[in-house]
């Protein structure tokens, strides 16, 4: 098999080139260092050519994960890529036609090793846009290689593809690939002045607003910042509402045809009082969920994501994180798991840690059905609804900066390393690809969580209704477990299902709907108390109950100890802040 | 001596030397050079981060690293 591997420095438009060139669809992020794994297909119209992103690389010597997976991937490419040799069989040179200079100037040395490569000068539009002017037969001439241009929204010229395909299949990497020197890369950056300079002109260009005289001003910034994940947040809760409502009908409605139309039985009675309602109580929130994967794309995608983490370095910086940490924790409020991996661009292996260690305070997705049905529990209110989950967002950042600086404190005490980061140009979201993204982002939740559900929900509703000395097999169950959950001041019923949503988070709320019915009207004071609810929800907020993410920190950090201790650390306390928000609230 | 972090917002200067390897690397593989032009754009307020252009290359560095690049102002 031929392998192509797309090579530069992070956000230079690889991942972009390579769904462009392929049809596949990874996530595209307008921020450096968003890929940190590697992902192949096949090239468009040449399946026997296979094309690799690898993560971005800013000097060429290792510095973070992702960038010494990118570099080991360039000699043992077969680790990853089934079927491939260990070296690519060429490269494909990714430069940004708006930092052209700097960008070969970092190709240059693998140049000058032999490597066989092609070069595409990506965000062409963006460069035509700031007056930048690129002669490309020129610059082929001063480099020695093909060079192709491609804007962000075209597809790419067929003349491209065959010309990858043919540089694919007709070379070979050089054997030897010695380390890239400091010095070498100083000449490459003075021949790149020199020779790669003289291809781009500077047309002059009526002056525009700048941005980033806002986004980045002492107080407009943090106005933004605070503005920005208010309105984020708002979505959540009211943009989401009546589309919550239609799908709660779709399912009433569906309990109601079923009612009527199948005859009684143990069918009926699985259907209507398991699978229906276990289905609906999570479903109903999926509206909030594809809100919430739209949002944070418009942040990703607008480069918007780079200038927060510039305006809160300084106060992570306090606590041991730094301001890359940032990216990583607000992907926490989608999901644990990819957020996690997220970290691989930190540079410093504590402040990794540190932040893999804050991820899971982080409010995911999966939690959003549990607060929604327990906020309804304490209020009908919308304002008291908004003024909770606000309050739980913020409570779990807090209760995560507590825990990270007590860990920095005493665990590991050091600096936050240095923090040096480059600022993307500012884009308007790709509308299209947002909603797809954000669609299958919903998708995969609902065939993750789907399956369980059912499962789950039909166990339930048969251990509810099997009876064995009387009594149907769950009331032994909850009888059992009764005296571990009542410190929180959980009903037995609450108590099996807080036991379930280990299986996953959502699962919570629909093992509510099959053992106690009523809470599908809301939780009334005869199940929960306001106090055992608030303790409750305070044990979601820091419980960390999904086996996936301990899984993934396993395989991150190298610890079975550190997951392990991340798990029964963080279930603990959260037992412990419940039972004390009861004891507190009466 | 003018370290970069002592420069006011819409001031230039030029790039002249570093003393951190760490931030030499990172600055040169973004093209800031020894003779590079650098103007600030923006500064956080309480000693936070420090974001500067050089040609057509935006970056921002905690201001406690900004204070190792020496520049003529």
């Amino acid at each position: 098999m031929v392998t192509l591997v797309l090579w530069g420095v992070p956000n230079a438009g690889k991942t972009t080139l390579f769904n462009r060139l392929t049809g596949q669809r990874s996530s595209v992020v307008n921020y450096p260092g968003s890929t940190v794994d590697v992902a192949y297909a096949p090239l468009r119209d040449h399946a026997d050519v296979m094309l690799v992103d690898l993560p971005g690389v800013v000097t060429g010597v290792p510095e973070d994960d992702a960038t010494d997976l990118a570099t080991t991937a360039l000699t043992h490419l077969d680790a990853w890529v089934p079927g491939a040799l260990g070296k690519p069989s060429a490269m494909v040179g990714v430069v940004d036609a708006t930092q052209c200079v700097h960008h070969v100037a970092l190709l240059k040395p693998y140049l000058d090793r032999g490597y066989p490569m092609i070069i595409v000068l990506t965000m062409m539009d963006e460069a035509k846009k700031k007056g930048l002017r690129v002669n490309v037969d020129g610059l082929a001439d001063a480099i020695g290689c093909p060079v192709f241009p491609q804007e962000r929204y075209d597809r790419p010229h067929s003349g491209m593809i065959v010309a990858l395909a043919t540089v694919a299949r007709g070379s070979h990497a050089p054997r030897v690939s010695t380390p890239i020197t400091r010095n070498e890369l100083q000449v490459a950056h003075e021949w790149a002045n020199a020779q790669v300079a003289a291809c781009i002109t500077q047309a002059s260009i009526p002056p525009r607003w700048d941005w980033d005289r806002f986004f980045l001003h002492p107080v407009g910034g943090f106005m933004g910042f605070v503005g920005g994940m208010a309105m984020l947040f708002s979505l959540l809760l009211y943009a989401a509402a009546p589309f919550m409502d239609m799908v709660g009908a779709l399912f009433d409605g569906l309990a109601q045809w079923v009612g009527i139309g199948v005859p009684p039985g143990w069918i009926r009675d699985g259907l209507t009082q398991g699978i229906i309602p276990g289905l609906a109580s999570v479903l109903v929130f999926v509206p909030q969920i594809f809100l919430l994967f739209w949002g944070i794309g418009v942040l990703e995608s607008s480069g918007y994501l780079a200038r927060s983490a510039v305006l809160v370095d300084k106060p992570l910086s306090l606590i041991g994180l730094n301001g890359r940490s940032f990216v990583p924790l607000l992907s926490g409020c989608a999901c644990a798991i990819p957020a996690i991996l997220a970290t691989r661009s930190i540079p410093h292996k504590r402040v990794r840690w540190l932040t893999i260690m804050a991820i899971p305070l982080m409010q995911c997705s999966a939690r959003l059905p549990v607060y929604g049905v327990l906020l309804a529990a304490l209020s009908h209110q919308p304002l008291v609804a908004g003024v909770g989950l606000t309050g739980i967002y913020v409570g779990s950042v807090m209760i995560a900066a507590v825990v990270v600086a007590l860990a920095n404190r005493y665990v590991s005490p050091s600096t936050s390393g240095d923090f040096m980061i480059q600022l993307p140009s500012w884009r308007m979201p790709d509308w299209v690809y947002l909603v797809r993204h954000s669609m299958r982002k919903t998708r995969e939740f609902i065939k993750r969580a789907g399956p369980i559900i059912m499962i789950i929900s039909v166990g339930l509703w048969a251990a509810s209704a099997i009876n064995v000395a009387g009594q149907p097999v769950m009331h032994h169950v909850g009888q059992w477990m009764a005296p571990i959950f009542a410190p929180m001041g959980l009903d037995w019923r609450v108590g099996v299902a807080v036991l379930i949503s280990f299986a996953a988070r959502e699962v919570f709320v629909s093992a509510l709907a099959v053992l106690v019915p009523e809470s599908v009207m809301g939780i009334g004071p005869s199940i929960l108390s306001p106090a055992a609810i608030m303790g409750l929800i305070v044990f979601f907020m820091v419980s960390m109950q999904c086996g996936a993410t301990v899984a993934v920190i396993k395989h991150e950090t190298q610890s079975l100890r550190f997951a392990v201790a991340l798990l029964g650390g963080y279930v603990s306390l959260g037992y412990g802040l419940a039972v004390l928000m009861r004891m507190v609230m009466g | 001596m003018t370290t970069l972090n002592q420069m006011h917002i819409n001031h230039s200067c030029v790039f002249k030397t570093v003393s951190d390897e760490r931030i030499r690397d990172y600055l040169m593989a973004h093209g800031v050079l020894p003779g590079s032009p650098l103007c600030v754009i923006a500064k956080i307020p309480f000693n936070g981060a420090i974001t500067c252009d050089c040609r057509h290359t935006r970056l921002a560095i905690r201001a406690e690293d900004a204070a190792c690049i020496v520049v003529d102002a």
